[in-house]
């Protein structure tokens, strides 16, 4: 009987809360949270609520269509479910309403990293094997964007491990709960990750791979129907786990709240990191592939050197 | 109105201020190659082809910045021998509007480079000029 | 590296109409830049040999959906000229405000494009929104957002009413205090400066050897402009300056928009203020007299020119057209080359290129399709919004 319970309880939470279901849900509330807040800032209307979904929906009913001259036509297939599932296991990883996270074991921040850096890895090929023109440059942009923005966002991810002690989030996570003032010595690292948050979700400034005006669709030009959608909500969910990841190392998880008000703390933080981002996607152009390689290496890198130097600091005087 | 390109050109006359036309004395060609390094016209405004009669006309229009003056150079080639010399080694430009009469005339030009089309599809019959007055559109059903 | 070939067009998301360049891109720089246009050939010139000279206004008017009265003043002034006709002062002016309020206009949308081209979405519904301003005061004044048909051969067809006249002066005052925001955003937001400064150089040299005109020609340091160098309408006797950049690339083509519209405001102002009394427009001539005719006119986009020649009969004998774009085209695969494919939208976007009004003119001889009767489609379009619940026969 209790074997039953258990097992029920791990399907309950590995399909509904915080699995499937929970970030499905998320990730089209985020996504129209996002819109409606980039079109009231653009002075337009904006979607009605239930618009990402309807979206999907009508992705999903749609025609696949699968190019002729595609090189791998199975890799074709497989590959947006591929991103969607990393990112699925990733939010196991993260801490949401309470101080614990479904599976946690020492050393997991990387691997949270590790698994958010496979839905890049996949776009990169999906533009590859799509064998167009527009996809290949879009496929060229991604990888090229990826080595600009994944060192300082992994630079700036350590931080806080060294000032809490530890490899994994639920202890980070913790330990900034217990000790809410160390929040602050990782503000220029906050800051440095939101930035490079915009470059892993290709949001502007850092759009470059799918600049719709330059190459189309860029890498998923040659992508339709199902998989098209799929590749929609993997974002959007990317976008939800990174700001889940975020929060648990940056602002202190659920700050010791348990339960539904540790749900609405998480709510409300991630709105916060959702709103910079539109801010920053409204009040900026997109910027050229070789300028944001220089900001990346120039600007950023520096910051977050000097933010793992202030960490160990930090990590001698009070720990 | 003193001007220092009179002796390049024939039959001048100045219809409203600062509209002249003429046609070139001797090749069109050299004319415009003299008026561009000699006399300030430093920009082709358009080429206009029409038919005339038995003739196809060729009107370069060409301007001064300073003096605001409006150039038109009259060329008279017969239908029957239709062939005129670029002047795209003067004016870059020209090629597009010499590309022009060569699709929607017939004038051959000599010496266009290279090139697309313009404006008619690739596809357009090359004998099919449709500006010329004989040419009648198909009716459409 | 290897060599790949991307097209730009026919149809590309960057492009608002069809036009293709095939970019030769090594990795992200652009080496070479081949272009193919006559896309929107539509065969006006040869319509118009097929209608009246009064016909051929409404014709000529729709050569272009942005500079619609650019082309109309232009094809006027040509069949007036023929005519020997002297149109009043009060219709010269009334042509001048339709003009300038057009040239806001085409600024204010082509800034918007450009925006969008560098992925600047929130300056592009900003410039669109405030372009409504334009919009609305060329409705009050001509009935029409798009298409005014204000002119007809021998002066205008409607007058500028005391209220549209205040009307106007006060959008043009908010129009001011936009314009003056956008001046300080493109000298201050860095992406918008990163992206468009060194973008697509066009040297002075290359710009007068190549016969580049308007916008594109002035942001390459040479004050050449129809309305100061060859003044037709009023424009001999208003005060303004030909704005010019030394920037040479799409910085300076975006100075030089912004700036014209504070120009434009102000040649409005002068002429709103003093508009000169009496008739607007003179009876036409029953007959055009054998002549012919050929008009510059400086339309948003550059210099237009029209040729007209008539033979004595009640159709034109020749129109012919050239709009600006066509002879900036020249100067955009010297500006392509050399630079990145992220760049190309914004360079092409940079010279505000307008197909239609470039390739005109082709009678499409295509099979069936289905016709519909005008007034069966006006039917069908009053009976769909009356299920919707719009009822404008209930509007008194």
């Amino acid at each position: 009987m209790e074997m039953i319970k258990e097992l029920l309880i791990q399907l309950f939470e590995i399909l509904i809360y915080p699995g499937l279901l929970f970030l499905f849900v998320a990730a089209l509330l985020a996504d129209w949270i996002d819109r409606k807040l980039y079109a009231r800032m653009q002075n337009r209307q904006g979607p009605p609520w239930y618009q990402p979904l309807a979206d999907f929906v009508k992705l999903i009913s749609k025609e696949t269509i699968i190019p002729k001259h595609a090189v791998g036509k199975h890799l074709f297939r497989v590959l947006p479910y591929l991103a969607i599932s990393a990112v699925v296991v990733c939010i196991f990883f993260i801490p949401i309403s309470g101080s614990l996270a479904l599976m946690s074991f020492q050393g997991d921040l990387i691997a949270a990293a590790y698994l958010l850096s496979i839905p890049t890895m996949c776009f990169f090929l999906i533009g590859w094997t799509s064998s167009s023109p527009y996809s290949a440059v879009g496929a060229m942009r991604v990888l090229t964007q990826f080595f600009a923005y994944e060192v300082p966002m992994i630079l700036v991810l350590i931080g806080p491990a060294i000032v809490a002690g530890s490899w994994r989030i639920e202890d980070i996570a913790y330990y900034y709960s217990a000790n809410p003032s160390m929040m602050f010595v990782n503000i220029l690292g906050f800051i440095v990750a939101l930035i490079t948050m915009q470059g892993k979700l290709e949001r502007v400034p850092f759009d470059i791979p799918h600049a719709e005006t330059e190459i189309v669709g860029g890498v998923f030009t040659e992508y339709s129907g199902k998989l098209y959608g799929f590749i929609k909500l993997a974002i959007s969910i990317e976008m939800i786990v990174v700001a889940a990841l975020f929060n648990a190392v940056f602002m202190g998880g659920s700050l010791g709240l348990e339960g539904f008000l540790g749900f609405l703390l998480f709510c409300f933080k991630v709105l916060i990191i959702i709103l910079i981002s539109a801010i920053i996607r409204s009040a900026m152009a997109r910027v050229r592939i070789e300028q944001m390689i220089n900001f990346c290496w120039r600007v950023l890198v520096p910051i977050a050197m000097l933010q793992l130097i202030i960490s160990i600091i930090a990590r001698a005087f009070h720990g | 109105m003193q001007n220092n390109f009179e002796h390049l050109l024939e039959n001048v006359e100045t219809r409203l201020p600062r509209r002249i036309w003429a046609t070139p004395k001797g090749d069109a060609h050299e004319t415009i190659k003299k008026l561009h390094e000699e006399a300030a016209f430093d920009h082709l405004c358009t080429i206009t082809g029409l038919e005339n009669g038995d003739n196809f006309e060729v009107l370069y229009h060409l301007s001064q910045k300073d003096t605001g003056i409006l150039l038109t150079l009259r060329l008279v080639v017969p239908i029957a021998k239709p062939d005129i010399k670029t002047i795209s080694d003067i004016f870059p430009s020209a090629v597009w509007y010499e590309r022009e009469l060569k699709d929607l005339l017939g004038i051959n030009v000599e010496g266009l480079p290279k090139g697309n089309r313009y404006p008619l599809p690739e596809d357009w019959p090359q004998d099919s000029h449709p500006l010329r007055k004989n040419w009648k559109p198909e009716e459409t059903k | 590296m290897p060599k790949i070939t991307v097209p730009l067009g026919p149809q590309h998301p960057a492009l608002k109409e069809p036009g293709n360049f095939m970019l030769l891109l090594e990795g992200e720089e652009i080496v070479d830049a081949t272009l193919r246009l006559g896309y929107n050939h539509r065969g006006i010139e040869k319509a118009a040999e097929a209608r009246n000279f009064v016909q051929a206004t409404y014709l000529i008017e729709r050569v272009c959906g942005i500079c619609s009265h650019s082309h109309a003043t232009c094809y006027v002034t040509n069949v007036e000229n023929i005519a020997g006709l002297e149109i009043p002062q009060r219709a010269k002016a009334i042509r001048v405000v339709i003009g300038e309020l057009e040239r806001i206009h085409s600024h204010l949308l082509w800034l918007g494009v450009a925006a969008h081209e560098i992925g600047f979405d929130t300056l592009f519904m900003y410039s669109w929104r405030d372009r409504e301003y334009v919009m609305d005061a060329l409705e009050a004044l001509s009935g029409n957002r798009v298409h005014y048909s204000m002119n007809t051969i021998g002066g205008v067809r409607r007058d500028i009413s005391k209220e549209a006249h205040e009307d106007i002066l006060k959008k043009l005052d908010i129009l001011e205090e936009r314009t003056n925001y956008y001046i300080h955003l493109a000298t201050q937001e860095p992406t918008l400066h990163a992206r468009t400064k060194g973008v697509g150089a066009l040297p002075k040299e290359e710009a007068i050897r190549r016969d580049a005109c308007g916008p594109l020609l002035r942001a390459s340091g040479v004050a050449r402009d129809v309305r100061k160098d060859d003044p037709y309408l009023i424009y001999d006797q208003l005060d303004f300056k030909v704005i010019t950049s030394d920037a040479c690339d799409v910085f300076g083509r975006l100075y030089v928009r912004v700036f014209e519209i504070l120009e434009s405001i102000k040649i409005l102002r002068q002429v709103l203020s003093n508009l000169p009394e009496g008739p607007f427009a003179v009876k036409t001539p029953f007959k055009i007299p054998a002549g012919e005719s050929v008009t510059r006119y400086e339309a948003p986009r550059g210099e237009d020119i029209h040729y007209v020649k008539a033979d004595g009969g009640p159709n034109p004998a020749r129109v012919k057209v050239r709009a600006p774009t066509l002879a900036n085209f020249e100067s955009v695969s010297y500006m392509l080359t050399g630079d990145q494919l992220a760049d190309a939208p914004l360079i092409i976007a940079a010279i505000d290129p307008c197909f239609s009004c470039t390739d005109r003119a082709t009678i499409v001889a295509s099979g069936k399709q289905s016709v519909q009767s005008l007034k069966d489609l006006r039917t069908y379009g009053i009976e769909f919004y009356k299920k919707k619940g719009i009822d404008f026969t209930k509007v008194k």
